[in-house]
């Protein structure tokens, strides 16, 4: 295996103390209408690589012939490689980095691809069964790599436009639930992921009959704990994904009152500022150093989602709707084995269904485990070589763009497509 | 090969759409700078209550302890009452609740006022309107009087207002004025606002929450002059240049105080010359 470092931006970089977001935009919202979302990562003080790794894809059924909560949703996932994953000595690794055979990054990266397609190629009804069928993929995936001792935390999240949520994890990453009515008398016991810190996907235990899959697999769903029958977030409701770089250090009520006083979007990336202030507090108190580089600040990535409900039409009366096509964004921050790791991408797919399903998971995945092997153009050609034959499908185009000032359009058919 | 890639400026929007297919769909993937929330310094004064919830405490403390003080309900203990002189009239004990700490007393709330009988009812055509003190405090209720008239009778005197030393009103009765009537009078009682009156003294301009309309030539019941300031009513007193009315034996007012103190005194002076203890002349001789 070879790494290939990322092209330097092309763009000035953002002003300091300031940080560069990815917006994606489509006729039916940012890119969607009935949620808004946010992401952060930040490589922290304790490791010159990245092994976070922050994702958010959105489907969308154009031909509007699914049904509630198909049509229309998203998933969030937050995925901590674990710090003593390391490749094995069969893995060439040909261009060394700061990271050497640290494989945490590649841990995350594979398990986010593997989640996506496992979640959607799910033959199960509920959402819920969907997301466990997600992770024991992912937990799979990584083993069969073969490519060492690969272990990494996953949580995820999947919303509807309806409202429906449902969530699961494997590992310590945090999901937190601020729902409005919690505003006013704080939040009563706001964390609802991540509990288990001796879990990982990729160490195989999906696949253990010994292991009660019940209890390795964190589940979630609105009103859990009983109160309602209500199986739905309400508008309002904040939904905080995290690595425990940030919920180590940070308290979720802290959090929530930031939710409350400022733009989503500004505390999102205001997340590990916050948490390297705190961490110096509490450095300070307990006597030790407060250097920036000796704060011991592990990886911190964040995803905070607010939940707005659907408004009126999803589709815009000037947009068409298109037969047996899906819209398909992702955004993602880079995890990586350089100290620099980070960043954003976006990635807007336009794929074709007419048999039932479409390419663009397993294009998503393809395109994600070739990062730091290939540049961005190779990757995405192989991506569609890797998705094409999984469904049949010949209608594909792409838009992609990055924080490094990259952007490429892809289409299937060179006479059609993106233009 | 069929496939196209092309590389764009983040940022440039694009049509996304399919071979052959006229629907499409223009997409855009843009980047922009964003600055970390971040809370300005009267933000963080004002969501830390450990800065000023101690200066705020501290304050409402003093205001309860300046109130108290101003209003006596806590002041110093009186000096011990002097021996009285033989003949001497007692004075009336003081039957409140005290309770003294070092050299301070802490003063219970004064008893309620007990109706009495008026010594001498009014005229059918007057109206007897209560004249607090200047600079007393008095306290309207803004429980609206019922509309219907009710004859008054000598055996119901109204009870017209309660008077509250205290600035704040802590620990004065919420009394229930009843609006000026009279037998056979037409009363329009009219709901006040809460309020509280002032009596400093001044010209009248403006009439009383409850009016009496009075037939024939009977003269109106004196008004007094009240002001709001922000929901504070201050009365600024009677009317210039109307006849004043005259004070009545109120329940609690000083006629009524001298009147029982004399009779006090009359009664002990009477008891010491039938036991042969009292004194032989006014004199205070033996």
């Amino acid at each position: 295996m070879s790494t290939v470092t990322r092209p330097r931006s092309e763009a000035p970089p953002p002003p300091a103390a300031m940080s560069r977001l990815l917006g994606i935009e489509t006729p039916y919202g940012k890119p969607v209408t009935w949620a808004e979302v946010a992401m952060i990562t930040d490589i922290g003080t304790t490791h010159a690589w990245n092994d976070d790794r922050c994702l958010v894809v959105t489907f969308k059924d154009l031909g509007e012939t699914t049904s509630s909560p198909w049509r229309e949703f998203m998933l969030c996932l937050v995925a901590d490689g674990a710090t003593s994953s390391s490749f094995g000595p069969h893995v060439d690794i040909v261009e060394t980095s700061s990271g050497g055979r640290h494989a945490g990054w590649r841990a995350s990266q594979v398990a986010q691809g593997a989640f996506v397609v496992g979640f959607m190629n799910s033959q199960q009804p509920d959402p819920l069964d969907k997301l466990r069928d997600g992770l024991r993929a992912a937990d799979r995936t990584i083993q069969d790599a073969n490519e060492g001792s690969l272990q990494t935390t996953l949580t995820a999240l999947f919303l509807s436009a309806d409202g429906t949520a449902r969530a699961a994890s494997i590992g310590d990453s945090v999901l937190a639930v601020l729902s409005p009515e919690h505003a006013s008398k704080g939040s009563k016991k706001p964390k609802k992921l991540g509990y288990e810190d001796s879990t990982a996907v990729g160490s195989g235990q999906t696949r253990s009959t010994n292991i009660n899959q019940d209890q390795l697999i964190e589940t979630w769903w609105p009103n859990k704990e009983g109160g309602s029958a209500e199986s739905r977030i309400q508008r309002g409701t904040y939904l905080v994904l995290m690595s425990d770089g940030i919920s180590d250090n940070m308290k979720i009520p802290a959090i929530e009152q930031l939710l409350r006083r400022h733009p989503l979007d500004r505390v999102t990336v205001g997340l590990p500022k916050r948490t390297r202030e705190n961490r110096e507090q509490d450095q300070k108190k307990s006597g030790a150093s407060t250097r920036q580089n000796e704060l011991g600040l592990d990886n911190m990535s964040a995803i905070v989602v607010r939940f707005d409900g659907a408004r009126g039409a999803s589709r815009p009366a000037t947009v068409p709707r298109l037969e047996d096509a899906s819209l398909v964004c992702a955004m993602g921050t880079y995890g990586g084995p350089e100290a620099d790791s980070g960043g954003q991408f976006g990635l807007v797919c336009l794929a074709g269904q007419e048999n039932g399903a479409t390419a663009a998971p397993e294009f998503l995945r393809q395109f994600l485990e070739s990062e730091h092997r290939l540049d961005v153009r190779a990757r995405i050609e192989q991506a569609w070589r890797g998705a094409r034959p999984s469904r049949n499908q010949a209608r594909f185009s792409a838009l992609y763009a990055d924080d490094h000032g990259l952007s490429f359009t892809f289409a299937n058919d060179p006479a059609r497509g993106a233009r | 090969m069929d496939e196209n890639i092309q590389p764009i400026t983040v940022g440039e929007s694009v049509v996304l759409g399919f071979g052959g297919d006229p629907a499409a769909l223009r997409v855009r993937i843009t980047q922009r700078n964003v600055a970390p929330a971040r809370e300005t310094a009267l933000q963080k004064f004002f969501y830390t209550p450990r800065i000023w919830a101690s200066s705020v405490a501290s304050l409402v403390v003093v205001v309860l302890l300046g109130t108290a003080f101003a209003s006596g309900t806590i002041r110093p203990a009186p000096p011990p009452l002097p021996t009285l002189a033989p003949g001497a009239p007692t004075p009336t004990p003081d039957t409140r609740g005290v309770f003294s700490l070092g050299g301070i007393q802490l003063v219970g709330l004064p008893a309620a006022a007990t109706a009495t009988p008026r010594p001498a009812p009014p005229s059918s055509n007057e109206t007897v309107q209560p004249t607090p003190g200047i600079g007393e405090l008095t306290v309207f209720d803004p429980t609206p009087v019922d509309e219907q008239p009710t004859p008054v009778t000598d055996d119901a005197p109204p009870v017209a207002s309660v008077t509250c030393n205290q600035v704040i009103r802590l620990g004065c009765p919420n009394p229930r004025p009843v609006a000026p009537q009279i037998a056979g009078v037409q009363v329009a009682a009219t709901p006040t606002p809460a309020s509280l009156e002032i009596s400093v003294g001044g010209p009248e301009t403006e009439p009383t929450p409850a009016t009496a309309e009075i037939p024939g030539d009977a003269q109106p019941p004196p008004t007094r002059q009240a002001q709001q300031y922000g929901g504070v009513q201050i009365d600024s007193g009677l009317a210039v240049g109307r006849e004043l009315p005259k004070p009545s034996a109120q329940p609690g007012s000083d006629v009524d105080e001298a009147l029982q103190a004399a009779t006090t005194a009359v009664r002990s002076f009477e008891e010491q010359l039938q036991d042969g203890s009292g004194p032989s002349d006014f004199g205070g001789k033996p």
